[in-house]
C-alpha cells in the first residue's frame, strides 16, 4: 500500500514535470534505426506538400527500388479522394528517361508506395512526382544520385 | 539624326553577324538518320573522313592505325601500328582526305600531322610538341581547303593553319577563346566552323579566320550541348555529334536547330541506329551519307536520308491528334523581357531574350530533353511576366513552366526551365464547369489574366474557359453576343480587353475582361477578313489583325475602322504567306511569324521590312 501510494506521487511529480516543461521544446527523439528518413521534395506550384524517404542513398543504380511517398495539403486540409500521383525519373544532364515505368499504389491518407523504380545508369536523377486532383497536376522534384 | 535603342543595335548586330548570305539553293531541312551500316572490328576510333572515291577511312584510334573502307562496308586496307617512327601512330584522333589523294591523320598522341597516300604509303610528317609556332599539342579534327590544312589544336585551345606542304601559317585570329577545339570544318562559303567540346559551342569564322561567332551552350535541349565532338557538312546542313547528349544534331548556316537523330526514345545503346557517346563525324562528298564515329561502342555507324517510311513511323506517335487544328496558329507571345513561340517543326517552344531574337533560344521548353514531360501538340504559349512563368497549351493539355532566375543571358539560367504543374481534362464528366461540354477539353489559344488565372479557347468546343491562378476551371463563358464561336484561333489581352479571332467566322471579336463584347472586326478594307489569325493591340489602341488566307496584315484603328494593310503573298521580304502569330519587341518593331516560309521577319508597324530569322 505504501509503495503504491510512492508510485502515485511519483507519477503525479512527473505530470506535474511534463506540464511544467508545456512551453519547452521536446527532447530529440533518437531514430529509430530502420526507420525511414523523410525528406521533402522541391515544388513550386504551392498545393502540396510532398515528402519522401528512400531505403538508402544512394539508390542502386541498374535493379529496381522502392520509395514511399507522402502528400499532404499544404493548407492542412484533407487530402481529396481522388489524390492521383505520376511518378517519372530522368537524367536531365544525359537528355533521357527510364527505361522502365515506375509502379504507384496507393496506401490511403496520402500515402503511396512506388515500387519498380528503376534507374539504369549511375549518376545523377531526378524523380518527377507529380499530385493531382480533378484534373491539375503539380510537379515536384526530387534530386537522386544512383551508385 | 535618329539615335538607335540598344535592342535595335543588338538585332542588327545579331543580324550581321548570324545572317551572313547563304549558298542558293539551300534544300529545305529533311530528316537524317537512316541507319545504313555499321562498321566493326575498331577500337575506339575517334574520327573518320570519306574519300574521294568514297572510301571511309577511321582513325581507329585505340588500335593506333587508320582502317579504310570501301562504300559497302568491306574493310579494303589497314596501316600504322603503334610506334613513334615514320608512319607510326599512336591515338590518332582526326583525318582529312585532300582531293589531290593524299590523307592527313592527326597523330595525337605523337603531337604531329603525319601524310599518307591512297595506298597507306608514309609520305612525310611536320609539327612537334609545343605551344610555339610550328608546334602542336594534342591535334585533333581536320580540315582541307585547296591551300591550307586546318589542325584543331586541341591541347593549345586554338585552330592552327599550315600550307599542304607543311608549312606553319599561325594560328587563326578569331579562334582566341576556345577551351578545347576537338574538330573544325568548313562549309562551302570557306568559312572556319568549330566544335569546342569543352565551351559547349560552335564556333563560325569567315574565310580568314576572323569575325567569330557562335552558338550553343551547355545543356540538354535542342541547339543546346553536352560535349560536341564533331562536324559534318552535307551541303548546307551542319551536323553535330553532341557527345554526352548521345546524339547528333542538325543545324543550318544560321546555326538554328533543325533536327535531330536517332529517335528521341532512349534505346539500348548497343543496338544498330542508336547513338552512345558519338565522337567524330565525316560527311560524304556526294551530300548522302553521315559516319558517326562511336569510341565507346568500338564502332562506327553510317547513316544516309530517313525515308517516307521512316517518317511514317514516326508519326504514329501523334496519331489522333487533329492536326489541322494544331496548324491554324503557331502561337506565340512575349513580355518586356521574353519572347516564346512554337516550333512546330521541333514541336517545341523557343524562350528567347528579347534583343537577341535571331541568336539561339534561351532554352526549349518540350523538345523530349529529358525533362520528364513531352509536348504533344503545343499550340499557344503565354508568359506570366510577374511570376516568371510560360503557360503552354497543347493536346489536351495546359502546361505550366517557371523560368528560374540565374546567371544565363537576360538574366535567366537557361537550364533551370522546371515543369510547374500541367492541367488535363478527359471526357467530360458530371461535375465542374467543363461537364456541359459536349468534347473533351481541347486547349487552344490561351492569356494570363489579372492575378495568374487563364483564358483559354477551347478549339473542339469552340467555347473560351476561365481557370483561376491554380489552374481550375472556373467557368465557360457565354457565346458574345449571341453568335457562337467556330473556330478562335487567337486570343490576346492588352489594357482591360480582349481580342478573340475566331478564323471561320471571319470575325475578330473584342471583349471585355469579363467577356462582353465591346466590338467586332469583320471587314479588312473592300474585303471581308478570310481567315483572321494573329492580333496585336498597339498601345495608341490600334490592332494588327492577320490574315493567313489573304497573306495580309490588316490596322484598324480603336474605333474599329480599317486605316491600312500591308504584306501581300510571296517569299520577299517583307511578303507573307500564312502569317499566323503577331508580337511587338520593346524596340517597337514588330515580328511577324511566317509561317507558310518557314520564318519570322522583323518589320516596322508600317509593313517595312528590317531583317528575318
Amino acid at each position: 500500500m505504501g509503495a503504491g501510494r510512492g508510485m502515485l506521487a511519483g507519477l503525479a511529480l512527473g505530470a506535474l514535470v511534463l506540464g511544467g516543461c508545456r512551453g519547452a521544446p521536446p527532447p530529440a527523439r533518437p531514430p529509430v534505426p530502420g526507420a525511414p528518413v523523410w525528406q521533402l521534395a522541391q515544388g513550386e506550384a504551392g498545393t502540396w506538400r510532398v515528402r519522401w524517404s528512400a531505403p538508402s542513398s544512394p539508390l542502386p543504380f541498374g535493379e529496381p527500388c522502392e520509395v514511399q511517398i507522402e502528400v499532404r495539403r499544404r493548407d492542412g486540409g484533407a487530402p481529396p479522394r481522388d489524390l492521383e500521383l505520376r511518378v517519372d525519373a530522368g537524367m536531365p544532364e544525359h537528355g533521357h528517361g527510364s527505361l522502365r515505368r515506375a509502379r504507384v499504389q496507393a496506401l490511403g491518407g496520402g500515402r503511396f508506395r512506388v515500387e519498380g523504380l528503376y534507374l539504369h545508369m549511375p549518376g545523377a536523377w531526378t524523380l518527377y512526382l507529380d499530385v493531382g486532383s480533378a484534373g491539375v497536376f503539380e510537379r515536384s522534384e526530387v534530386a537522386l544520385q544512383a551508385d | 539624326m535618329t539615335v538607335a535603342s540598344p535592342a535595335l543595335c543588338a538585332l542588327a548586330l545579331g543580324a550581321l553577324a548570324g545572317a551572313l548570305p547563304d549558298p542558293p539553293g539551300a534544300p529545305a531541312p529533311e530528316h537524317f538518320g537512316r541507319h545504313l551500316v555499321s562498321l566493326a572490328g575498331l577500337r575506339g576510333p575517334e574520327a573518320a573522313a570519306f574519300g574521294p572515291g568514297g572510301d571511309l577511312w577511321v582513325a581507329d584510334t585505340g588500335h593506333h592505325r587508320i582502317v579504310v573502307f570501301a562504300a559497302d562496308g568491306l574493310r579494303r586496307l589497314a596501316f600504322g601500328g603503334r610506334g613513334t617512327g615514320r608512319g607510326e601512330l599512336l591515338r590518332p584522333a582526326g583525318i582529312a582526305c585532300a582531293r589531290d589523294g593524299r590523307v592527313f591523320v592527326s597523330d595525337t598522341g605523337n603531337h604531329r600531322v603525319q601524310v599518307f597516300d591512297q595506298a597507306g604509303v608514309w609520305l612525310s610528317a611536320f609539327a612537334a610538341r609545343g605551344r610555339g609556332p610550328g608546334e602542336l599539342c594534342e591535334p585533333r579534327g581536320l580540315a582541307l581547303d585547296s591551300q591550307r590544312l586546318l589542325v584543331a589544336d586541341s591541347g593549345n585551345a586554338r585552330i592552327a593553319a599550315w600550307s599542304l606542304e607543311g608549312t606553319p601559317l599561325g594560328p587563326l585570329a578569331g579562334a582566341d577563346e576556345l577551351r578545347r577545339p576537338i574538330d573544325v570544318s568548313l562549309d562551302a562559303l570557306g568559312r572556319v566552323w568549330v566544335a569546342d567540346e569543352l565551351g559547349c559551342r560552335i564556333l563560325r569564322l569567315d574565310p580568314a579566320g576572323e569575325a567569330p561567332w557562335s552558338f550553343g551552350g551547355r545543356g540538354a535541349p535542342f541547339g543546346l550541348f553536352a560535349g560536341p565532338a564533331g562536324l559534318g557538312f552535307l551541303g548546307t546542313r551542319l551536323f553535330v555529334s553532341d557527345r554526352f547528349n548521345h546524339r547528333v544534331q542538325e543545324f543550318d548556316l544560321s546555326g538554328r536547330f533543325q533536327s535531330s537523330f536517332p529517335a528521341p526514345a532512349f534505346a539500348p545503346h548497343a543496338s544498330e541506329g542508336a547513338l552512345f557517346a558519338p565522337g567524330g563525324l565525316a560527311a560524304s562528298p556526294d551530300g548522302t551519307r553521315l559516319a558517326v564515329c562511336e569510341p565507346l561502342e568500338d564502332r562506327v555507324q553510317v547513316f544516309g536520308e530517313r525515308t517516307a517510311q521512316d517518317e511514317g513511323a514516326a508519326h504514329e506517335l501523334h496519331a489522333g491528334v487533329d492536326e489541322s487544328l494544331a496548324r491554324v496558329s503557331a502561337g506565340a507571345a512575349s513580355s518586356a523581357e521574353l519572347a516564346a513561340w512554337i516550333d512546330p517543326e521541333t514541336r517545341s517552344v523557343d524562350v528567347r531574350s528579347e534583343g537577341e531574337i535571331d541568336l539561339a533560344p534561351l532554352t526549349r521548353l518540350g523538345a523530349r530533353g529529358g525533362l520528364g514531360f513531352d509536348l504533344v501538340e503545343p499550340r499557344d504559349v503565354a508568359i506570366d511576366a510577374q511570376r516568371g512563368w510560360i503557360h503552354v497549351s497543347d493536346a489536351g493539355r495546359i502546361w505550366t513552366f517557371a523560368l528560374r532566375p540565374g546567371a544565363g543571358r537576360n538574366g535567366f539560367d537557361p537550364l533551370a526551365a522546371r515543369l510547374v504543374r500541367y492541367a488535363e481534362f478527359g471526357a467530360p464528366s458530371g461535375e465542374g464547369p467543363l461537364a456541359g461540354l459536349a468534347w473533351a477539353f481541347d486547349p487552344g489559344p490561351l492569356v494570363v489574366l489579372p492575378g495568374g488565372g487563364l483564358l483559354v479557347a477551347d478549339l473542339r468546343n469552340a467555347v473560351l474557359v476561365r481557370f483561376d491562378e491554380r489552374g481550375r476551371p472556373v467557368e465557360v463563358w457565354p457565346a458574345p453576343g449571341g453568335k457562337r464561336l467556330l473556330r478562335p484561333v487567337e486570343l490576346v489581352r492588352r489594357a482591360g480587353r480582349l481580342w478573340v479571332s475566331d478564323a471561320d467566322a471571319g470575325r475578330v471579336w473584342i471583349l471585355d475582361l469579363s467577356g462582353r463584347p465591346l466590338g467586332r472586326l469583320e471587314h479588312g478594307g473592300d474585303d471581308p477578313l478570310l481567315t483572321p489569325g494573329g492580333l496585336l493591340p498597339l498601345a495608341d489602341g490600334r490592332v494588327l489583325v492577320a490574315d493567313r488566307e489573304r497573306d495580309r496584315v490588316h490596322i484598324f484603328d480603336g474605333e474599329g475602322r480599317h486605316v491600312g494593310s500591308w504584306g501581300g503573298s510571296g517569299v520577299g521580304p517583307a511578303e507573307l504567306h500564312q502569317p499566323s502569330a503577331l508580337l511587338q519587341g520593346p524596340e517597337g518593331l514588330l515580328r511577324v511569324i511566317d509561317t507558310g516560309n518557314r520564318r519570322g521577319q522583323v518589320l516596322t508597324e508600317q509593313g517595312r521590312f528590317v531583317l528575318s530569322f
